[in-house]
């Protein structure tokens, strides 16, 4: 990997590091030193990682960091993650419904949290996500699964109570 | 072909959602809702759990960058020309504790030698006596040669002692013949001669019998040297001498003296036989 194709990297995948790490832990600092060490060690292995797998590298690197981060700091409350992050929705339409999904998101456990995350941000097949998250295929099917489950029923709880 | 019934429906619908079927499993859910419109509601919920996608940027990408004219460095083969090694430290010999070793090995002997100057008045005994017999030694060979010389010219002897050992140990006089002399008992049986040597005082000369044969020569207050027969020759006493009295020339002094520490050499007699007849009990179990 040469500096050009490194710097290509931070270009196109900082954004998506950062957002999924940010997402995660809820502290933009936090985040920014995480997503600064995954690139950092990117560049220290540059000469055995390819270049079309710098991607899944640098998100294992970062979800690893991330998961010593949370276990470190287990006391730091993980609530209200994303009201704190600065994002620019594409959907105005809905935002309550949005701001509920959020609020569901942020009461799964951090690997279901994840596994969301990757998908839905990133779009990770199964496989990826279980490289990166060092699962097999199926758990991640069966974790990811049963995250969609508990965000249907919290969703169909807030609309009972909506209506 | 998927066979989507009311039994199986969520977990095809699962998989709609995460993106994981191909476009003819899609098809075939979406051809599923259409046959059962009750369950398009819980298809709605359940791609609501989908994230929206969201652009969050990362501020900070200036730190990230490298610059390759700042990675730029040298070669790799010129910075090996640039190491250097550290010289390798020897502290084998020179080592703390050895030193201490050797400092307090050289204090016992500096003790000791110490000891040896305070305290050796016995060994400056043992050298003046040693001393003496020296002295005498060489006055008795004198006198064993001119006693000596008229015997073998008298008698036609070839006598060929070799070493002629006299030692004075404590006022006392023995004469130690180590090697045999040959000789012709027949012809020098119980002759007496005459010698006429430097010493003014009578002397007394006792040898002591050899392996085979031995030449005793006995000097009286007459000036007489005797010749004895071999076989009657062994521990004969010899009369005695005004200056040297009560000579006994069968006592070796063995002790061995390292500094002023004395070991008892009598007590080694023998060692060194005892350690040959072990080899050759041992060599002749071997050839057995």
């Amino acid at each position: 990997m040469t500096v050009q194709d490194f710097n290509n990297c931070v270009d196109n995948f900082s954004d998506g590091v950062y957002r999924f790490i940010v997402k995660n832990i809820g502290h933009e600092a936090d985040a920014q030193d995480i997503v600064q060490t995954a690139f950092e060690k990117l560049w220290v292995n540059r000469t055995k990682v390819e270049t079309n797998k710098a991607k899944s590298y640098l998100f294992t690197v970062a979800y690893h960091e991330m998961i010593d981060h949370i276990r470190k700091d287990k006391k730091k409350a993980t609530t209200d993650n994303f009201e704190e992050v600065k994002g620019h929705t594409n959907t105005s339409s809905n935002a309550e419904l949005k701001q509920i999904l959020l609020r569901a998101i942020n009461e799964l456990n951090p690997t279901q949290k994840s596994l969301v995350l990757l998908k839905d941000y990133e779009g990770y097949s199964y496989q990826e996500i279980g490289e990166i998250m060092n699962l097999s295929e199926s758990q991640v099917k069966v974790y990811l699964h049963r995250a969609r489950i508990i965000l249907k029923g919290k969703l169909i709880h807030l609309e009972k109570l909506s209506a | 072909m998927m066979n989507i019934n009311t039994q199986n429906y969520e977990s095809y619908f699962l998989l709609y959602v995460d993106n994981e079927l191909s476009a003819n499993e899609k098809l075939a859910v979406e051809e599923f809702i259409k046959d059962h419109p009750t369950y398009a509601h819980e298809l709605n919920i359940l791609l609501q759990t989908v994230l929206p996608n969201e652009y969050i940027e990362f501020e900070e990408k200036a730190m990230l960058y490298r610059h390759a004219e700042l990675e730029a460095g040298l070669p790799s083969s010129f910075k090996q020309s640039l190491y250097r090694e550290e010289a390798k430290v020897i502290t084998g010999f020179f080592s703390k504790t050895r030193m201490i070793s050797m400092a307090s090995v050289a204090a016992l002997f500096l003790c000791i030698i110490g000891y040896q100057f305070y305290f050796n008045t016995t060994i400056k005994t043992k050298q003046d006596i040693s001393k003496n017999s020296l002295q005498l030694n060489n006055i008795n060979n004198a006198v064993a040669t001119q006693i000596n010389a008229p015997i073998l010219k008298e008698n036609n002897l070839t006598l060929t002692s070799k070493s002629v050992a006299l030692v004075k140990s404590d006022g006392k006089l023995f004469a130690d013949i180590n090697e045999p002399t040959p000789y012709e008992p027949s012809i020098i049986k119980e002759e007496a001669i005459n010698s006429n040597t430097e010493n003014s005082g009578p002397v007394s000369i006792n040898s002591v019998a050899a392996e085979t044969s031995t030449l005793a020569i006995n000097e009286n207050n007459n000036n007489s040297i005797t010749a004895i027969e071999p076989t009657t020759l062994n521990n004969t006493s010899i009369s005695e001498t005004e200056n040297y009295n009560n000579v006994d020339v069968n006592e070796h002094d063995r002790s061995i003296f390292i500094a002023n520490f004395e070991i008892d050499g009598e007590k080694l007699r023998g060692v060194g036989r005892r350690i040959n007849a072990i080899f050759k009990r041992n060599k002749n179990e071997k050839q057995k």
